[in-house]
């Protein structure tokens, strides 16, 4: 039994961090990326009755955007991770840790994590993702180095990954743990 | 530590000039060469993958944002629309991949290739549409939505004319993120489903169930039957009658709910509001700032504020009763995501949805759920709504009991505690502080999930409530060893000595001791007395519980280390593992032990 068009569509919304994050961690440009989701995203929609369910979507899509991730680099002439096939499998393999996660979980504890940031720092992810903004124009926005301006910006990372590691009971290596 | 710290940064910033898209091929090709190399850094590199990207759609930017995930389910339904089309006129289209539009059509990718093999009998006319239509289809129709928005939106510095022109042209206000077991009121049209438009001006009356909606301004209100809403516009609503709980973070602030009697605008947060039979309105602040100002007569009072863990009740009167915050009052967000996934076969979210049923059941004292790592680690946090408001359990008591040690638990999500003896040769145990409510004067229920150790000692304490001196118990559950390592027999005691405990019978021998989780239960209606493994009935006896209290703490996994013989020789801790603890004021029914085991199995 093919996927009900409402699932489907459901399955890409909640999804879509996911595999925009698969994406351009080949491709890191976010403009082919994006046009890369919106490609596999049609070719779903259009494939829906070979589609069994939602595992055999997920599967489909990653291996769909893999594909299309490295043809879009090369066709664009885009700096990309250089993947062979160990590395393909290396990567889909820390990717498949990933399956299981809740973003709106996620979402919400990043969210709260965020409003516990210094103003500084709030800043700087303010700039960043409300603005899009990337390390060498936050440098020039700062009148800061560029070098000292991704240390900031790592920082933030550092911070907020453990608040929500600690909010989720997530370990470091980013999977639910217990102890 | 530091030089961990130091190489974690130096990574994290080596994969963010890589996200930025600007590293040369030489760090590009040794980006890729470390994440073969090295595992640790892979799994690091796929977190910072992950971590930006999940920002970028929190923060909602117009690139990245919450507003693609509307034009994504536009352009998805679109294509659906496009699909049913070309099947109902037996056409095929064609999606040329990344071909300019006057290449030659016979380089377009084919993307329904088993329908053309299977398409002998039924020749189709192919109608070959370059992706860039397709596209650009999408885009035309999301810039003439746009448009109409724009005729029909007035301009921001004119409330009173936004009523009125939506009044008369209504506008898509809102979406239907979810819906889970929706009753729709009988009247409501064409009962919407998930991705629906709402329009301003459009009421939704729901029976049962429960549904998601996402405003245009990007509060998510989950609204729980029966409950009759309207909504106003993209960032308000009114309740008529229900509950409903809101969520308002980034995006979102000055949302506000209309109820008869009030008007509550949050100020970026989480909360609940409902409108009961009475028409009496209670807000409860889960998160962030809410100010409730209240309507008297038309005119609107000053706002008071309201913080987290802040609720208050509205009565006829116009009178503000402030009171604590109660969450299991409503259905927020994380438990519908708990139903919903425990819909789809999560062993976890089907646990955690029956602990929400759990929490809400007002004589259930304590409920440990061993479920997060709390900011605390050092705590059990009570979860119960019951009327023990506190009842954190302490991990050992800084003295004489030692610290339990936490370790995995059923569940990946979930944790347990790992009791024994310490290097100091001090059991291990939970500290829970003395109440009344954990005195036992009544029915009862103890109900848990443990792993014994496989050689466990003689005798384990599983709960304790016990006072020294004098001699007087009250209660305790224990597991005992049986005639052989692998069998156990369990015992509930109470009483104002040892002796009385003696009076009361054991259970059979039982396979218990494995490395697998066990999920115990004793049940009391005062004077029956029973007893449940992994959920079936397994002994029960007539035994009258009398009616002790004492001022004593409860103790968990441990008994109390001031037992000296004859009451106690040696050391009576729990050898094993605890990973789940309820206490109620009342008998549970055999259905009820039956879910606790069967929904919390792993």
């Amino acid at each position: 039994m093919a996927i009900s068009p409402d699932e489907l569509v459901q399955v890409l919304i909640e999804e879509r961090v996911k595999l925009m994050a698969y994406i351009r961690s080949i491709v890191p440009d976010y403009h082919i990326a994006e046009d890369v989701f919106q490609e596999i995203s049609i070719l779903a929609v259009r494939k829906a009755d070979e589609i069994n369910d939602q595992s055999h979507l997920m599967a489909w899509l990653r291996l769909s955007a893999r594909h299309r991730s490295i043809n879009a680099s090369k066709k664009n002439n885009r700096r990309g991770l250089p993947l062979d096939e160990e590395l393909a499998t290396k990567l889909d393999d820390a990717w498949s840790a990933y399956d299981e996660k809740h973003l709106s979980e996620e979402g919400e504890a990043l969210e709260r994590c965020i409003g516990q940031l210094t103003a500084n720092a709030k800043r700087l992810v303010h700039l960043r993702y409300s603005e899009g903004m990337t390390g060498e124009q936050l440098a020039k926005q700062l009148n800061r180095p560029t070098t000292s301006t991704y240390v900031m910006l790592s920082r933030v990372h550092a911070t907020l990954r453990k608040c929500i590691q600690d909010r989720l009971g997530i370990s470091p290596r980013g999977r639910r743990t217990n102890a | 530590m530091p030089d961990h710290l130091e190489y974690d940064n130096e990574f994290t910033v080596r994969v963010l000039r890589y996200l930025d898209a600007s590293p040369t091929d030489t760090e590009a090709q040794e980006l890729a060469e470390d994440l073969k190399r090295d595992p640790v850094l892979l799994d690091r590199f796929v977190s910072i993958c992950y971590q930006e990207q999940l920002s970028a759609e929190v923060m909602a930017a117009p690139l990245y944002g919450l507003d693609n995930r509307t034009d994504l389910r536009e352009s998805s339904k679109a294509l659906l629309e496009l699909q049913r089309a070309e099947q109902e006129a037996n056409t095929r289209i064609i999606v040329l991949d990344q071909t300019p539009p006057e290449a030659d059509p016979r380089q377009g990718k084919e993307l329904n290739q088993q329908n053309a093999d299977n398409s002998t009998t039924k020749k189709p006319i192919v109608v070959v549409i370059p992706h860039w239509v397709v596209y650009g289809g999408i885009a035309a129709m999301l810039a003439i939505c746009f448009s109409l928005w724009q005729i029909f939106s007035p301009p921001p510095s004119s409330p009173a004319l936004e009523i009125s022109a939506e009044a008369e042209h209504p506008i898509t206000v809102a979406r239907i993120l979810r819906v889970r077991n929706a009753v729709w009121a009988e009247g409501t049209e064409d009962a919407p489903g998930t991705g629906a438009q709402v329009m301003s001006g459009q009421a939704l009356s729901l029976d049962n169930g429960l549904v998601e909606l996402e405003m245009l301004n990007g509060a998510k209100v989950l609204l729980q039957g029966p409950v009759s809403v309207q909504l106003e516009s993209e960032k308000a609503i009114l309740l008529n009658y229900g509950r409903l709980s809101a969520s308002v973070y980034t995006r979102g602030k000055g949302f506000d709910v209309l109820t008869s009697q009030a008007t509550i605008t949050d100020l970026g947060t989480e909360f609940g509001v409902e409108v009961d039979d009475q028409g009496q309105t209670r807000l409860d602040v889960f998160n962030g700032e809410v100010e409730l100002a209240l309507d008297k007569h038309g005119d609107t009072a000053a706002p008071m504020r309201f913080t987290e863990g802040g609720a208050a009740v509205i009565d006829k009167a116009l009178h503000v009763r402030r009171m604590p915050a109660n969450e299991l009052h409503y259905v927020l967000a994380r438990e519908f995501n708990a139903r919903v996934h425990a819909d789809k076969g999560s062993a976890y979210h089907r646990w955690l949805t029956m602990t929400y049923m759990m929490r809400r059941d007002p004589e259930v004292v304590v409920y440990y759920l061993f479920d997060r790592m709390d900011a605390d680690q050092f705590k059990l946090i009570n979860r119960s709504n019951g009327v023990l408001q506190a009842g954190d359990g302490r991990l050992g008591d800084g003295h004489k009991i030692a610290t339990p040690q936490w370790v995995s638990g059923r569940f990946q999500e979930t944790r347990a505690l790992r009791f024994g003896v310490d290097d100091r040769g001090r059991c291990r145990g939970v500290v829970v502080p003395d109440s009344d409510a954990l005195d036992i004067t009544g029915p009862m229920t103890i109900a848990m999930w443990v792993k014994l150790d496989p050689a466990h000692q003689t005798w384990n304490t599983l709960v304790s409530k016990r006072e020294i001196p004098p001699m007087r118990l009250n209660y305790q559950f224990s597991a005992v060893r049986g005639s052989s390592p692998d069998k156990t027999r369990f015992q509930f005691g109470a009483g104002t000595d040892d002796n009385a405990v003696q009076g009361f019978q054991q259970t059979p021998e039982i396979n218990a001791n494995s490395s697998t989780w066990t999920h115990l239960a004793v049940t009391s209606d005062s004077s029956r007395l029973r007893y449940f493994v992994n959920g079936r009935l397994v002994h029960q006896a007539d035994q009258t519980l009398p009616s002790l209290e004492n001022n004593t703490p409860l103790l968990v996994g441990t008994s109390s280390p001031d037992l000296k013989p004859p009451i106690q020789s040696g050391l009576r801790p729990l050898y094993g593992e605890m990973s789940e603890l309820l206490i109620a004021r009342r008998e549970l029914s055999e259905d009820d032990i039956q879910l606790l085991h069967d929904a919390g199995k792993p």
